[in-house]
């Protein structure tokens, strides 16, 4: 189309583009500004932060709200609609082998190319970083192929998860303790802000081929699925490979002038375009070969879903890099700061409410979110989602602050966790066990591991314990309330069925119409 | 007999949970919510990705007085007829499967049995395509060459074609679009040709078309102007 009908069609079609804009914009400024203003609040009152990192919080959280912007528009045009035709494709070719195979090989290069896997691997020095990936990656490979099968005949999730981390808590229980918190932070590692939307679809594609009841309910717990993999997997090498974890903290510079804060921004951006590309890229080349052999869709739906990918490129970038260069520092120096505290308790007090406004800015929290409602056909609304969410992920963070402050193990609070996550599955619907599991992956995102992980060690150095064991773990807890407090929002919502169904069984219907057809017997038919 | 309506009502999605609130006020509390999306008005906007394509669907059952009642409603309290803010019509039904569902549908509203109304004229059509998955924009594209100016789209699962395919025990189903659009009486033909003639039976998009009598509307005052 020629430049000059490009931009009358936007002209005419002004206020259409300006409310998407306005739309999307207060989406994520409200995601982003509550964290933003506590952040602002405490620096002013209570906790004394050195000018230069607030400059560098504030330009970080302008970024990731841009970021976010840009995400959310892109991975619904993009992400979403390619793994759900990828899906669909991937059933119809009625090949058992086939459908297995490209699970455990997707798997492999998502988890390969995930950025956070690095920092992981660097986490365990006593393990070669190789081998660590690839075992990870194997991990989950093989969940993936599981999940896949599982949402095609229709295998209640419930089970297999009990199965799995039984077999998980097992395993911990001689696995040493330094790797335990690794152990599990790895399970939310794995789940990037990438990855999640295209898997998320690809369950979303199969199960929507299925042709029965439980169709809906098996479109989820896919993510759930495919956290458990990376855990095993480090569980399994912390036996082979008996050592300790290490922590090397972060080196932050010093700063004098704002263009010195330019150029930290300005120097990481390159460093976080090539990270993304190399994640995006297995999706892509994938999603490419799809189209090429088997898709073949029009050049109209993939021109759009490739401007969506641009989008989320972008936004990613901008994202991780507003959070990586402005989030870090200000977590660990707030952590640093409130843990000095004579009243270093209020750490967990503030932890919460910090956790709580902070997955919001979970970029794949959105996804998650957007997906429930459309599969629920809104019965399950994204609101509720979030709150379960919010309050979830406060009660963990404020959990993890106690950690830190008197350094319990990490198993005092993830078995009791995960053995009433897990009863918790017989109560309520499939589907909220589906979407808990789920979501326990998701909320696990950027935003923990650039600000909830980093205010953890800044505080678990303060106190002067060991950030291997009580830092780290934060993640772990992260994945782990949601699971908790979606499936009790499931079982609010089955007493809320049942209420509203004992209400109208006992209901006697407007009179006048049963006698103003009296002559008609019940079940007849009435013809206007 | 007063005439009884199946009354559909198309908005974006936050929206939507206004105009059902709003109906509760005319007594009309049973229903069904369905998601969709719009299809897009603008080639450039859609391929943006700025357009606000996600819509809901309320279906519900109301009598022809209520909709006296509830149409100056809609003008005045939901500005309906402001570009953007929804449309809704209705669709006269033929039957009903036993007076409970009737007293179940029309609990509270204005219900005469012994008035006479006569058949009213319909000016406007609703017509429904139905396309294989992904074929959407393909069917748009036909009907907007016979005179259609949006539509809405729901998805849906074809059953019952041939024998279902089975893999590893459980039946597999084709995806299907379902394509809402209003027209006016006088363009129907034309936008129902064009669909057939461009993505009908044979084609890849395979779309089958018909259409409902609609007779009553509210805003869809563009759509009276052009």
């Amino acid at each position: 189309m020629a430049g000059k009908e490009f931009v009358r069609e936007l002209r005419t079609h002004r206020k259409t583009l300006k409310d998407k804009i306005r739309e999307k914009a207060q989406e994520s400024v409200k995601a982003v500004l509550p964290v933003m203003a506590i952040v602002l609040l405490l620096s002013f009152l209570i906790a004394p932060l050195s000018p230069d990192i607030m400059v560098e919080f504030m330009t970080g959280a302008v970024l990731v709200i841009i970021g976010m912007a840009f995400f959310s528009l892109g991975a619904e045009v993009s992400m979403t609609p390619m793994g759900e035709r990828v899906g669909g494709n991937l059933v119809k070719t009625k090949k058992l082998w086939f459908i297995i195979g490209t699970g455990f090989v997707l798997g492999m290069m998502i988890t390969i190319s995930e950025p956070d896997l690095q920092v992981l691997a660097r986490q365990v020095p006593s393990v070669p970083n190789m081998v660590l990936i690839l075992s990870v990656a194997l991990g989950v490979g093989v969940f993936l192929a599981i999940a896949l099968i599982r949402i095609l005949v229709g295998f209640a999730l419930a089970p297999l998860l009990i199965l799995f981390y039984l077999l998980i808590f097992l395993l911990a229980m001689l696995a040493p303790a330094d790797f335990l918190a690794v152990a599990f932070d790895s399970g939310g590692v794995t789940t990037g802000p990438m990855t999640v939307p295209f898997i998320m679809a690809l369950g979303v594609g199969i199960s929507a081929i299925r042709n029965d009841r439980h169709a809906e309910d098996d479109s989820f717990g896919l993510v759930a699925l495919c956290s458990i993999g990376p855990i095993l997997a480090v569980l399994i090498l912390s036996l082979v490979y008996q050592t300790e974890g290490s922590f090397s903290p972060e080196i932050s510079r010093n700063i004098a002038t704002s263009v010195e804060v330019g150029q930290l921004f300005f120097e990481a951006v390159p460093d976080y375009m090539k990270e993304i590309a190399v994640s995006l890229l297995p999706i892509t080349v994938f999603f490419g070969l799809f189209q090429m052999f088997s898709l073949k869709l029009e050049k109209k739906t993939l021109s759009k879903i490739l401007i969506g990918l641009v989008y989320t490129y972008i936004g990613l970038v901008l994202f991780l890099t507003g959070a990586n260069v402005g989030f870090i520092p200000a977590g660990n120096a707030l952590g640093t700061v409130l843990a000095a505290l004579p009243y270093s308790w209020i750490l967990i007090p503030l932890g919460m409410l910090i956790g709580y406004f902070i997955v919001k800015a979970e970029p794949a929290v959105y996804v998650l979110m957007k997906q429930v409602e459309e599969l629920t056909d809104g019965a399950i609304s994204g609101k509720a989602m979030q709150i379960s969410l919010s309050v979830g992920v406060a009660v963990s963070v404020g959990l993890s602050m106690i950690r830190v402050l008197t350094g319990i193990s990490v198993l005092w609070f993830l078995i009791p966790g995960y053995v009433i996550a897990l009863g918790l599955t017989f109560l309520v619907p499939k589907i909220f066990t589906a979407i808990a599991f789920d979501s326990g992956g998701v909320a696990s995102g950027p935003m923990t591991a650039t600000f909830l992980l980093p205010l953890a060690q800044g505080a678990c150095i303060a106190m002067g314990g060991d950030v291997v064991r009580d830092a780290f773990g934060v993640v772990a807890m992260v994945a782990m309330t949601p699971l908790i407090t979606i499936q009790i929002l499931g079982v609010l919502y089955v007493r809320r069925e049942t209420q509203s169904a004992d209400r109208s069984t006992g209901v006697e219907y407007q009179v006048d119409i049963a006698e103003l057809f009296a002559e008609y017997e019940d079940d007849e038919i009435i013809e206007f | 007999m007063n005439r009884v309506l199946m009354l559909v009502t198309i908005s974006s999605r936050k929206k939507i949970s206004e105009f059902v609130k709003f109906y509760k006020t005319y007594q009309v509390e049973t229903g069904t919510i369905s998601l969709g999306r719009g299809t897009a008005s603008s080639e450039v906007l859609d391929y943006l990705g700025m357009e606000d394509e996600e819509k809901g669907i309320f279906f519900s059952v109301i009598t022809e007085p209520t909709w006296q009642k509830l149409q100056k409603g809609l003008q005045k309290e939901m500005k309906i007829d402001i570009p953007g803010t929804g449309i809704a019509f209705t669709v006269p039904l033929s039957s009903i499967g036993g007076k409970r569902t009737l007293a179940f549908f029309l609990d509270g509203q204005e219900f005469e049995k012994e008035e006479e109304t006569e058949l009213m004229d319909a000016k406007h059509e609703l017509i429904i395509a139905i396309a294989n998955y992904g074929y959407t924009t393909k069917v748009m594209e036909a009907a907007r060459t016979g005179g259609a100016t949006g539509g809405t789209v729901l998805h849906g699962k074809g059953v019952g074609m041939k024998r279902a395919e089975q893999f590893l025990g459980v039946s597999l189903v084709s995806e299907k679009e379902v394509i809402f659009i209003v027209s006016k009486k006088e363009e129907k033909n034309a936008i129902m040709n064009a669909i057939m003639e461009k993505t009908g039976i044979g084609t890849k998009a395979g779309a089958i078309v018909f259409s409902l009598p609609v007779t009553e509307t509210a805003g869809l005052r563009l759509l009276e102007e052009l």
